[in-house]
């Protein structure tokens, strides 16, 4: 999974978090699967590995990653708590849409119709 | 994790200029500090300060749990901003030569990094540019496993391929956990994810440290633009 991060973009770990969080609600990153150790994410990513650690632990604390002493940290086997997660994401999106769209003065009805019309588009 | 570095009311005066004005800078081990400041700041008096190779006029100063001496400068190793290798040796005969000053040298590194770093072992340093050369002085800080590496200004002067050069093979050789980095610079860009944290000096001083996150969160900006805010 390619990992971009933006330095004008806030803090650096938060943006790991996102994309990490991302690639496991898409599948990308498997259920119960090891994830690379926090010095390979590093060099990977081109950051310092205390900024994926710190991005690490916090997803720990919040139960995407669960790290098995003396062997590594692994994806969540906890089916729920992913689902939960990505409805977590869909809520956010869908509340930025409902700003944004606000904004231009479109109904979510046409929206929708036109938001259909892209995704099958780019199928 | 204790220190790498504790210094407490240091003031180092050089006639007519205060190089350092009642500093206190406490480290933590096992992080990339980078020290941002504009020439004359008093990065490079810090880093001989903390080498011992000069005496501040009052402070204290902690280096590795002890005062700077010739022991603790074994665990350290020091990119100077001076450009000092012989032009009659190539590169490995300065590699060869090099080894034998230190215990912590790693043999095992040097084709590590050579390949990193895009050096060939057979030119003599003459015929290098001067940001081959500074390629040339980073590695020979990065075959030793020091708990302690100093640089001052490598990024200074230096072509763009070289820079991303010894920004990749300071990360890839980078001992996680036990070593500690304090690399000065002026020029902070694409270096700017390498670093935990971020101390800000001018003028002898502390503008403004913190956390290389924290401080993007707060200012809502990249450490280049918070350099230019600091530093107007």
């Amino acid at each position: 999974m390619e990992i971009k991060i933006d330095i004008s973009s806030g803090a650096i770990y938060l943006q790991i978090m996102d994309r990490i969080k991302r690639a496991i609600v898409r599948g990308d990153w498997k259920t119960g699967e090891q994830v690379m150790s926090v010095r390979d994410m590093a060099i990977k990513i081109g950051v310092n590995p205390n900024t994926v650690a710190r991005a690490y632990a916090e997803l720990e604390r919040e139960g995407m990653l669960v790290s098995k002493r003396g062997m590594g940290t692994f994806v969540t086997e906890d089916a729920k708590k992913i689902e939960e997660e990505k409805e977590k994401l869909a809520a956010q999106y869908a509340e930025r849409f409902g700003k944004e769209i606000k904004e231009i003065g479109i109904s979510v009805n046409v929206m929708t119709k036109l938001l259909n019309k892209i995704v099958k588009e780019n199928e | 994790m204790g220190l790498v570095l504790d210094l407490k009311n240091v003031t180092k005066k050089y006639p007519g200029v205060d190089a350092l004005k009642d500093f206190s800078l406490s480290l933590d081990r096992g992080k990339i500090v980078g020290l941002l400041g504009p020439n004359g700041s008093g990065k490079t008096t810090l880093m001989k300060l903390i080498m011992g190779f000069i005496k501040p006029q009052k402070g204290e100063i902690t280096v590795l749990d002890g005062v700077p001496n010739p022991m603790i400068r074994e665990k350290i190793a020091y990119v100077s901003e001076l450009d000092v290798l012989y032009p009659w040796m190539t590169v490995r005969e300065i590699l060869d030569f090099t080894s034998n000053f230190y215990r912590d040298w790693e043999k095992g590194k040097e084709s590590e990094l050579l390949q990193l770093l895009a050096i060939e072992q057979d030119k003599k340093i003459g015929t290098f540019s001067y940001g081959m050369r500074t390629r040339v002085r980073v590695m020979l800080a990065l075959c030793r496993k020091p708990e302690l590496v100093l640089l001052d200004d490598p990024f200074s002067g230096i072509d763009l391929v070289s820079r991303a050069k010894v920004q990749d093979a300071l990360l890839k050789t980078y001992h996680y956990k036990e070593q500690s980095i304090v690399l000065a610079t002026h020029i902070i860009d694409e270096a700017e994810p390498l670093f935990d944290e971020i101390v800000f000096i001018e003028k002898g001083q502390i503008n403004l440290q913190g956390k290389a996150d924290d401080l993007r969160e707060k200012y809502s900006k990249n450490i280049t633009d918070i350099y230019k805010e600091v530093f107007k």
